[in-house]
């Protein structure tokens, strides 16, 4: 069978879940590796891991999930931080080519992380936020890719090492967010070849009922829209059956056999 | 008075053109613009407040009303200031110093407004000295601050000890509020009100005032 065209990070391992803030507090290595062995079995190529809710202790937290998660599964992860030295302390124990996630166009956020990333040579998800705002149109959400690409790659990170995030804000209140970000993904992959486009659905679907449908239509969209990394809990069976289905209509499943085989494996729903 | 049930009712629906049209309807009745606002635009805006609270009514279906009200308030407002009917209390809003999230704060905002109060809208990244000026030269007597992020909360602190400063602590009611914010944290930092939601904001803010 051929490789999923799209790339999954997995979520669920955040401190703003509660039952996974505790298991950190506690150090439950069980629970925190069940988590990630889920994720990582339903198809996430990366494990994203994420203390931030412990502002003192997230520099002893990090590094503490990285080699849990990584005792438990072969998967490199992303590193869901704002606190430079955080990820510096997850990142000298991580194994493999970990992914920090992220900064955002701010002269602060950049001098802190990308050093980082050249040092490690880690990959490095840049969300299109500059320091004035959170710009809805889809222009703007380019001309901010573009700007931090070009100043990621003059210090030494590889093009292929960028995972540019167009950022979208819930629907429910900007109804023009979901529109401007899909517009957003050709836009900026045709003015930056080479880089990887991120895109996470939580944020989508806010305050609507519902969210796993909007989630997963919002995803398959994307993907026609030239999305290759998406942020989404593999174990949702309803948004992954959504994402085989949009492979398969999008020419990356061929001959449709990962459709053929998700549906016989019950993936798709009711037989 | 059936004219302002029939407008607080066209306001839960979101109907900004009837809103409109019953409003002045309303003023060429006879109505006092007071009794227009409490009993038509505030009523129906305080059960949507409610709806929503109890989690009966989404956040698409506040905006809509809040939209509602707001053409109903294009005719209503310049009676109010010639009647010099004034508003319930003035309120400072703005997402702090850092933060850039505007959801929340403008959730809360229009609630506020939806309830008669005066809003003074701040935006997001808001400085401590901007709050302290709001309140010092634009007269709230509120401030009602915002952050989403962990690492943006120690910002409300800076807040306060800000207005501590300028003396304003106590006289001015800080209100605080975001995903993060707890009313462990209020109590730490010495805010005079933590609301866990939009319409509980209100209420907070109308008992601090003492209303």
């Amino acid at each position: 069978m051929n490789p999923p065209a799209l790339t999954i990070v997995g979520p669920r391992i955040n401190s703003s879940r509660k039952i996974i803030a505790q298991a950190i507090q506690e150090k439950n290595e069980a629970l925190i590796q069940h988590e990630a062995r889920i994720q990582h079995e339903a198809g996430a190529a990366y494990i994203d891991v994420n203390a931030g809710a412990f502002l003192e202790q997230e520099v002893e937290y990090l590094p503490w999930l990285v080699r849990t998660v990584q005792a438990a599964v072969d998967a490199p992860l992303w590193l869901d931080s704002a606190d430079a030295e955080a990820v510096e302390a997850a990142l000298e124990v991580h194994r493999g080519k970990a992914v920090i996630n992220s900064i955002t166009f701010e002269k602060q956020r950049m001098d802190a992380m990308v050093p980082l990333a050249v040092k490690h040579s880690c990959g490095i998800v840049g969300l299109t936020i500059d320091s004035i705002r959170v710009p809805t149109e889809a222009e703007k959400k380019c001309e901010i890719a573009a700007h931090m690409v070009e100043a990621l790659t003059a210090a030494g990170i590889k093009k292929e090492d960028i995972f540019v995030d167009p950022v979208v804000m819930p629907v429910g209140v900007a109804p023009e967010a979901g529109k401007e970000t899909l517009a957003a993904i050709p836009l900026i992959r045709a003015a930056i070849p080479g880089i990887h486009i991120v895109c996470g659905a939580g944020n989508v679907s806010f305050q609507l009922p519902n969210r796993a449908l909007l989630e997963a239509t919002y995803l398959a969209m994307a993907m026609a829209a030239g999305m290759d990394v998406a942020f989404l809990d593999p174990c949702n069976t309803s948004i992954m059956a959504s994402i085989i289905a949009a492979e398969a209509l999008l020419g990356k499943d061929e001959f449709c056999i990962r459709y053929i085989s998700a549906y016989r494996e019950g993936k798709l729903g009711k037989k | 008075m059936a004219d302002l049930k029939e407008l607080a009712s066209a306001l839960m629906r979101g109907d900004a053109p009837a809103v409109e049209k019953l409003t002045k309807q309303a003023v060429d009745a006879g109505i006092g613009p007071k009794e227009i606002l409490d009993g038509g635009l505030i009523a129906g805006m305080q059960v949507v407040g409610e709806r929503f609270k109890n989690n009966e009514i989404y956040v698409p279906e506040v905006l809509i009303a809040a939209r509602a009200m707001h053409a109903g308030m294009k005719t209503l407002e310049p009676l109010l200031v010639k009647a010099g009917v004034k508003p319930v209390g003035t309120i400072a809003m703005g997402t702090v110093r850092g933060d850039l999230h505007d959801i929340g704060k403008n959730l809360v905002s229009m609630m506020m407004r939806g309830n008669g109060f005066k809003v003074i809208d701040l935006g997001i990244d808001v400085t401590p000295q901007k709050f302290v000026e709001a309140a010092k030269d634009q007269g709230a007597n509120l401030i009602g601050m915002s952050a989403l992020l962990t690492t943006t909360m120690p910002s409300m602190k800076a807040t306060i000890d800000e207005l501590q400063r300028a003396g304003l602590l106590g006289k001015v009611k800080v209100l605080i509020g975001g995903a993060p914010v707890t009313q462990r944290y209020a109590s730490e930092i010495g805010a005079d009100g933590y609301a866990p939601d939009a319409a509980s904001a209100v209420d907070k803010a109308k008992e601090l005032i003492g209303l």
